[in-house]
């Protein structure tokens, strides 16, 4: 076990690599120089621009400028916000914006998991009939409505014009549930299709296995086997998807985000890309970056407990 | 051969009407196919002069020769007397061919009714974009008539029948219009990046050792950065950056083809972005490919590599790629929306669907609420979207071997 967790953790090295790799060449090279970025104007002199680069250490050579950036990274050190809050720790306005995502991200993602998971049950307990056809072409005729119709249909007719919720706006605490209702109902609407389909799939597949045969001729109800053989079986699938989720999660969702104020890790990207913020978004791409491939690692660690032939492989 | 692969379409039963009616729609699709498939034939000929001159068995007579029954087929589907196209390089089937897996995966989605009327949908919108994009609908969707503005829907007010927006273009058009643009979109978007993944795993798959280590650090390292990131990271790329701009509306791609600087962001984002799982699909199955019989017997007869891959294995994976480009083409699709509203979408002279959603922001806030630009864009964007995504399910199911049992 030792040693698989060292082989995988080794793996984990080039693709960390690869990726600051791809940010440092993404801000540094195709953007252009970030010393222009920074003065601004047009009435900024060759000189300004030449102390503003010099201060950067952007006058240096690239690999240099690049070892020095995975020093940063290394020391978690991503500097301060040059735009949306002048001066302040990056890492101190990311970590204000954790628990908003959270707050709405969390309970979306778990209603969507509960409600797609029983309406999969569902439509595989009555595969092939009409309630299952129906079911599957309602999700995802819910999924392909674009998110930004969504919002701007809900927000008028539920909030604005039935009162159902405040159009826009957030607390903290228990407070906020209120005004967290509209985005999560439109998250879960959003992503009920793509989950029933694929845990639906999950099932249908696990239910053409010799172990469920067994048991029918064993002399089982349908509902036992589907209930207590099959799900139990197909949770595999189902908490992998979980897990690799999860990073996502923190992140939060952009666009619901930025319509209903929600001052989370999404909307907060959303502003530092608007006002080329570049310490925000290269900590925010390095940090994400790192939690996915963390959580990957888990992922794999957590399936050779499970299953011992993974670490043969 | 024999089995299910030699059994014809079904022509009474189950979706009878709905399949006669899913043809007859998609009738002026299939012309352009056959056109396209005689194209072939016709190309051939001076191909043939040049390489074998006036040779009795292969020269231009064998050229002209072989266009006869790619015509023949041709017109007999068109003519409602065959359900056989000919193929897409103008070969038809001979009388005691098999039908091959791809007919058997059309038996499957004509028995299906979600399946007939999501093609159905799905061909309406591509003549809608075809006309548009031909200018024989919707001309005229840039004209802003300043004196009507926000007038509202009238079905029978002449260009207003879907009302007008804050300048005076009538929404109408600009919907019929962006179904042009969105399907340029999802199409160069889903053949960017499945071209790109397709090739990149196909070498991994075959060769293995370090292009496959070259490649699977590829794609896992873009798979590590959150999409939404990169697609956010590339407009700031367009967004800072005036030089960029500047040099691509001196490059060919603006000067040659006209497209804009906002299209061929879209495209070449979600393109460079979204290769990796069409990748990952392609990889694992030519590992599966690489080491049966076929593959082994191909290459003791010689044939070279490329060959192999190409033709060879390429064909028996192609449904995998198929289905992700379907997948990819919805996806670039709904992304335009998105990247619209974050300021690197198409411009603002453009008609497209996103922009439309954009703009539409505050008017149904405004009293009286302006309610039509936003759903018309709303409507046409979802009917697309449904479309392909049930017919892709259909797809799913018809390609699946695994189901062929069930």
């Amino acid at each position: 076990m030792g040693t698989y967790v060292l082989r995988r953790l080794l793996h984990a090295v080039p693709v960390l690599l690869g990726v600051t790799l791809v940010t440092f060449l993404l801000f540094n090279v195709v953007c252009g120089d970030p010393a222009i970025v920074l003065v601004g104007g047009k009435k900024v002199t060759a000189e300004k621009i030449e102390a503003e680069r010099r201060r950067l250490g952007t006058d240096r050579p690239l690999p240099a400028q690049y070892v020095s950036f995975l020093g940063e990274i290394a020391r978690f050190d991503f500097g301060t916000s040059w735009k949306l809050q002048k001066d302040r720790p990056v890492l101190e306005m990311l970590g204000e914006g954790v628990a908003p995502s959270l707050s709405l991200a969390l309970p979306a993602f778990l209603l969507s998991l509960a409600v797609s998971l029983s309406l999969a049950l569902f439509c595989a307990y009555y595969r092939g009939s009409v309630a299952d056809v129906s079911t599957v072409i309602v999700t995802v005729a819910m999924m392909s409505v674009p998110a930004l119709s969504y919002i701007l249909f809900g927000q008028y007719w539920l909030a604005h014009q039935w009162h159902m919720f405040p159009v826009f706006g957030f607390q903290p605490g228990l407070a906020g549930l209120a005004s967290l209702g509209l985005p999560i109902l439109i998250w879960v609407l959003l992503s009920l299709g793509s989950e029933i389909r694929f845990y639906r799939s999950v099932m249908l597949e696990e239910m053409r296995k010799d172990y469920v045969r067994t048991a029918a001729a064993k002399g089982l109800g349908t509902g036992r086997i589907l209930f207590k053989h099959v799900l139990k079986n197909g949770m595999i699938p189902v908490i992998t998807r979980v897990i690799v989720t999860i990073p996502f999660l923190m992140l939060g969702s952009l666009l619901l985000e930025r319509f209903f104020g929600i001052p989370g890790l999404g909307s907060i990207t959303v502003d530092a890309v608007f006002q080329s913020d570049l310490p925000v978004i290269k900590a925010v791409v390095v940090i994400s970056a790192l939690l996915l491939v963390v959580f990957n690692l888990l992922t794999d660690i957590c399936y050779a407990l499970v299953d011992p032939r993974v670490r043969l492989k | 051969m024999s089995g299910a692969y030699d059994q014809p379409l079904p022509t009474r039963g189950r979706g009878r009407v709905l399949a006669a009616v899913a043809r007859a729609v998609s009738w002026p699709l299939s012309l352009l196919f056959v056109l396209a498939a005689l194209a072939w034939r016709v190309l051939a000929v001076p191909a043939r002069l040049l390489r074998h001159g006036t040779h009795p068995e292969r020269g231009v007579g064998e050229g002209l020769r072989r266009i006869v029954p790619t015509l023949q087929q041709g017109v007999r589907y068109l003519a409602f007397a065959s359900d056989e196209l000919p193929r897409w390089d103008g070969t038809v089937r001979a009388k005691d061919e098999s039908h091959g897996p791809w007919h058997e995966a059309r038996r499957r989605i004509a028995r299906s009714r979600v399946a007939l009327l999501a093609w159905t949908g799905l061909a309406l919108y591509l003549m809608v974009g075809i006309a548009a994009q031909a200018g024989w609908i919707a001309d005229g969707y840039d004209v802003a008539d300043k004196s009507q503005v926000y007038v509202a829907p009238g079905w029978f007010d002449g260009p207003y029948f879907l009302g007008s927006d804050y300048i005076g273009h009538s929404v109408g058009k600009l919907a019929l219009r962006g179904t042009a643009v969105a399907l340029w979109i999802g199409l160069l978007s889903a053949v960017v990046s499945c071209v790109i993944g397709t090739v990149l795993g196909a070498l991994a798959g075959y060769f293995g050792r370090w292009v496959d280590d070259v490649v699977t650090w590829l794609y896992t390292t873009l798979e590590s950065v959150p999409e939404m990131l990169l697609v956010l990271a590339a407009a700031y790329v367009v967004n800072a950056n005036a030089g960029w701009r500047e040099a691509y509306e001196a490059s060919f791609l603006a000067q040659g083809l006209g497209l804009s600087l906002g299209l061929f962001t879209i495209v070449a984002v979600i393109g460079l972005v979204s290769w990796t799982g069409v990748c990952r699909q392609v990889r694992g199955e030519f590992i599966r490919e690489r080491d049966l019989d076929y593959v082994t017997a191909a290459r003791a007869l010689g044939v070279p590599t490329g060959r192999i891959i190409f033709r060879h294995v390429l064909p028996n994976v192609m449904h995998l790629v198929l289905i992700s480009f379907s997948l990819l083409f919805i996806g670039a699709i709904k992304y335009e929306v998105v990247l619209t509203f974050l300021g690197v979408g198409v411009e603002p002279g453009e008609a497209s669907w996103g922009r439309m959603i954009e703009q539409s922001k505050l008017e149904l806030l405004s009293e009286p609420p302006r309610w039509w630009q936003l759903t018309a864009a709303t409507g046409m964007l979802f009917g697309l979207v449904l479309c392909v995504n049930l017919f892709v399910d259909a797809l799913r199911d018809a390609l699946d071997p695994r189901l062929k049992d069930a």
